[in-house]
């Protein structure tokens, strides 16, 4: 039955390709969460087309989590399933609606991070350093200053200081030294990456490296690219 | 149908790093534990007639617990980010092996010569080993993380295994060893392995 989790498990499975991409967002959340996954690769067109005709897949596309008996598709999608699960979507309707706005604008900032290895490095680097970095930095900086909570919203982790940390990271690994203007997002980046659940999730080998020419490879193998 | 197959005795011994490999990155695999009685009949058919061996989807057979392992850590990302990184995770991971052949020993020996062998062990050969990871291991952030780089790798989970072994023999075995001590705390509470060894066999 379409969208229904047919295995027994009781351990949520991500399936994805052995990489970032859009399924990082989710691993991020999953860690987040403190729930624990496994984790199956797609390295060939048929398990996609197998997982298209068992009717798992929604819209035909990865990642795909099974959990609580659930085929979750879409990976924002799955990221707000899991943030609600956990009361880590805001507490009232106003802090939620701020969570949610700034995940897009999260979202929009990750955004020209998935190129690497599609699109040429120095097209992407400059793209960053001329438009996504003067545009977000700043944003969220401030209200990071007038959080006294250092969380993004409310007082406590929520998924929108989840892809913000994902996409500081990035921003430290393509371009490093472009926080040194900014020590708040610098603070942020280093008090989230230490809580315990998030820390284990970076040092363990579920968090996934840079785009490589083999993922590339892969994802484009799969997709027909 | 899980894509790996590890087939083992229904013992910690060789195979137990790798379960923990393969549920520190999350990854199924059919866990096989075989009965002694079963051995003799399953030897031949073995690549070198010893076990572990893990067998992957398409038919290729590997043997040598540490080549597992590696190939493991590196399929799913444990194994160390840059060669330099894998080759001093190998370098740990080797000179515990090292010791085998006298843990071998230990284990088969005779009552007579078993009290022997042990110290010579615990007052010789695991001092002298740990005194080097000790200091080997300062020089990375001073021993405040893991064994190689910024994260666990495989090193960390074979090292995990031999001094747990090691300190059911001896609790005190690594007692003059803090930042091992730490490591060793370290492992036993990333959420992955916590999980593991609570559900484990």
């Amino acid at each position: 039955m379409e969208g229904q989790d047919s295995s027994n498990q009781s351990t949520a499975k991500l399936t994805y390709f052995n990489g970032r991409g859009l399924g990082e967002g989710v691993r991020f959340m999953l860690a987040a969460a403190g729930v624990p996954f496994m984790e199956s690769f797609v390295t060939e067109k048929e398990q996609l087309e197998k997982l298209r005709t068992d009717g798992k897949l929604t819209f035909m596309q990865l990642p795909l989590l099974e959990i609580d008996g659930l085929c979750l598709v879409q990976s924002r999608s799955i990221v707000r399933y899991l943030a609600r699960k956990h009361g880590m979507d805001g507490k009232t309707p106003e802090e939620k609606a701020r969570v949610d706005i700034l995940t897009e604008g999260g979202r929009d900032f990750m955004a020209s991070f998935d190129p690497p290895g599609f699109q040429s490095d120095e097209e992407i680097l400059v793209k960053i350093k001329t438009k996504t970095l003067p545009r977000y930095l700043p944003i969220f900086d401030k209200i990071l200053s007038s959080s006294s909570s250092g969380y993004l919203v409310g007082d406590s982790l929520t998924y929108a200081d989840m892809i913000l940390l994902e996409a500081l990271l990035n921003t430290e690994e393509f371009l490093p030294g472009s926080l040194k203007d900014f020590p708040k997002l610098q603070e942020f980046k280093d008090k989230i990456s230490s809580l315990p659940q998030i820390k284990a999730f970076l040092e363990g080998p579920q968090r996934k490296p840079k785009n490589t020419p083999e993922y590339v490879a892969n994802v484009k193998r799969v997709l027909d690219m | 149908m899980p894509k790996y197959k590890l087939i083992y005795f229904d013992i910690k011994g060789r195979a137990e790093p790798i379960r923990m490999g393969f549920a520190l990155a999350g990854q199924e695999f059919e866990d096989v534990r075989i009965k002694k009685e079963q051995w003799p009949e399953l030897k031949p058919k073995m690549p070198h007639q010893a076990l572990p061996v893990l067998e992957i989807e398409g038919g290729v057979v590997l043997s040598q617990s540490f080549a597992i392992g590696r190939y493991i850590a590196n399929e799913f990302g444990f194994a160390g980010k840059t060669n330099l990184e894998k080759a001093q995770a190998d370098m740990f991971c080797d000179a515990l092996n090292d010791l085998t052949p006298k843990l071998t020993e230990l284990f088969h020996a005779s009552d007579e010569k078993k009290a022997e062998v042990r110290k010579e062990l615990f007052e010789k050969l695991l001092p002298a080993a740990f005194t080097n990871m000790e200091r080997l291991f300062s020089k990375n952030k001073d021993g405040t993380g893991f064994l190689v780089g910024d994260g666990i790798t495989w090193a960390d989970i074979m090292f995990y295994n031999f001094a747990d072994g090691m300190e059911q023999i001896e609790p005190d075995v690594l007692k003059n060893f803090p930042k091992l001590q730490g490591l060793l705390e370290r492992v036993r509470n990333n959420p992955k392995i916590k999980e593991y060894i609570k559900n484990r066999k």
